[in-house]
């Protein structure tokens, strides 16, 4: 009965709304795995079995009693663990914030209940969401589902490993410099990181505020813009939220994509490892036969990615924590310390400059979106890497590899879907990411779903 | 600013910490933003970009 976990959300709700399959059923099934898979995996760092089950039985009440409130009643979801929860631990994975119980729900997290969602419980994430690799000193690593000698990625690896291994059916996620769609990447599964202000991060713990971005992650693209129209919207509580009108981002998904403008940047194509190149190249080949057109584009200004991603994340981050290392530095991870230090001795004129290069690559994009409709990259250039013993060192050089692919995308604020292209020969996942316009959720998403019907993904079953 | 003394003292001075395995970290860190700091010469004009900062837009509201 593995394969129940692994039913899309979209494959799901009408079987819940035709009362064909239990909310409870449903959920005790994931628990069990959840209990079976996840001391191996590590992708929860608190489980709510408890109240899943209780959120599971007055769905199950109120659908029977004719009150569906939509796809995802019913549903079971993940919450990564940086998104406050009312009267429940939430830690953002790290030593600080071990007994933190919040009075409220994060804007999203609310959102997502509201529509029936039934929580699993809250996912485990890189320490603060600031790495990328998934290994944590206070609570348990992360594995990859595909090979557990492997990283998932992170920050948010556990909601990315929870997918993989069938172990909730939606989960959030938060993206600062690729949060959402590195780890997405690393455990063969979908993720979009929002345009920035899309979706609140009232409730989320900051990262770096200006490039702080709350997104869905799920194993099919559909199931994507499900949680999309549930979590986007204005929100007075967060004052980068914007007011834009929310389509059903649902109801063109299988709009063909034929004759739309494809851009590849050069930046994107240097230095990547060879199974990353092979496979985004088969990828292209892939896309035109759906008659994508296809180039490549020069944009100079994303070599000042680096430096801009790197300046604001370490200063911004840092500032938010500043008392907290002074204070209490040993809570602090061993990776985590020295990058927020870092932080501490930027400058303003440096920080400044930062933002500086930042608009003139947000001008550079709206320029190149004026010549292609989307552009398109590998999510990250390397393939996973197995764990390092020294993780440290490790972290931070995954930071020093993939910031660069990532980062560009929360510097314009544009959003960005990351898929699956394949395995590397070492068969693990490899993605790719496909970057619209501000607002283009809707194209992004068209688009994604029909590289999906093409090239659709399948899960090793983990038991 | 990436010599061992200089990040030393920098951290003093803030009071904050100073772990020794830290420093190495953080003089990589700092090796990494530098060296990624090159192509900004490409752009001479980037100081008459008007900086993005974080912005509060209800600090607008407020004034109209």
């Amino acid at each position: 009965m593995a394969e129940l976990a692994y039913l899309s959300a979209t494959e799901l709700a009408p079987l819940i709304e035709s009362k064909q399959l239990s909310p409870v059923e449903l959920t005790k099934h994931v628990l069990n795995r959840i209990a079976t898979v996840d001391p191996t995996i590590h992708s929860y760092i608190t489980a709510l079995p408890e109240l899943a089950l209780k959120q599971a039985r007055e769905a199950e009440n109120n659908i029977m009693n004719g009150r569906y409130k939509g796809p995802l009643h019913g549903i079971p979801i993940g919450i990564k663990d940086n998104y406050y929860t009312k009267g429940i631990r939430t830690t953002a994975a790290s030593k600080l914030f071990a007994d933190f119980i919040p009075e409220k729900n994060a804007t999203a997290v609310e959102k997502l209940l509201g529509a029936g969602g039934i929580m699993l419980g809250k996912l485990n994430m890189h320490e603060l969401a600031l790495g990328s690799t998934g290994t944590n000193q206070f609570y348990n690593t992360t594995r990859n589902p595909w090979n557990i000698h492997y990283m998932p990625g992170g920050s948010s690896g556990g909601s990315s490993a929870a997918l993989a291994a069938g172990l909730a059916t939606l989960a959030t996620g938060s993206d600062t410099f690729g949060s959402i769609r590195l780890p997405a990447a690393m455990c063969g599964i979908y993720g979009l990181k929002p345009t920035y202000g899309l979706v609140s991060t009232y409730g989320i713990f900051p990262s770096a505020w200006s490039l702080d971005t709350a997104g869905p992650m799920a194993r099919t693209v559909s199931d994507l813009a499900l949680m999309l129209n549930n979590m986007a919207g204005f929100d007075t509580n967060d004052p980068a939220s914007l007011r834009a009108s929310i389509p059903d981002y649902t109801e063109d998904l299988y709009k063909e994509i034929r004759g739309i403008k494809i851009g590849i940047p050069t930046y994107f194509l240097e230095e990547l490892d060879t199974d990353v190149e092979r496979l985004f190249k088969n990828a292209i080949a892939t896309l035109k036969s759906l008659g994508v057109e296809i180039r490549e584009i020069e944009i100079p200004e994303l070599t000042m990615s680096t430096f801009s991603g790197y300046s604001i994340v370490t200063g911004e981050s840092s500032a938010f924590h500043y008392e907290w290392l002074q204070t209490q530095p040993e809570d602090y991870g061993m990776d985590n310390r020295p990058f927020l230090l870092s932080g501490t001795l930027t400058n303003t004129p440096q920080y400044v400059k930062a933002q500086q290069s930042r608009r003139k690559l947000v001008e550079a994009f709206h320029k190149a979106f004026k010549s292609v409709d989307i552009m398109l990259g590998p999510t990250i250039p390397i393939t996973t890497p197995a764990f390092a013993q020294n993780w440290v060192e490790q972290n931070l050089e995954v930071i020093r590899r993939c910031l660069p692919f990532t980062v560009p995308v929360n510097l314009s604020g544009t959003p960005s879907l990351s898929v699956p292209m394949g395995l590397c020969s070492n068969g693990l996942p490899v993605g790719m990411q496909f970057i619209g316009n501000h607002l283009s959720e809707e194209q992004l998403l068209q688009v994604g779903y029909a590289w999906e019907s093409i090239n659709p993904f399948q899960f090793q079953i983990m038991n | 600013m990436n010599r061992t003394d200089l990040i030393k003292q920098g951290l003093f001075l803030k009071g904050l910490p100073i772990y020794e395995t830290d420093i190495q970290h953080i003089q990589n860190i700092h090796f990494t933003i530098n060296q990624a700091q090159t192509p900004l010469n490409a752009f001479p004009n980037l100081n008459k970009t008007v900086p993005i900062t974080v912005v509060d837009k209800r600090l607008m509201l407020w004034q109209n």
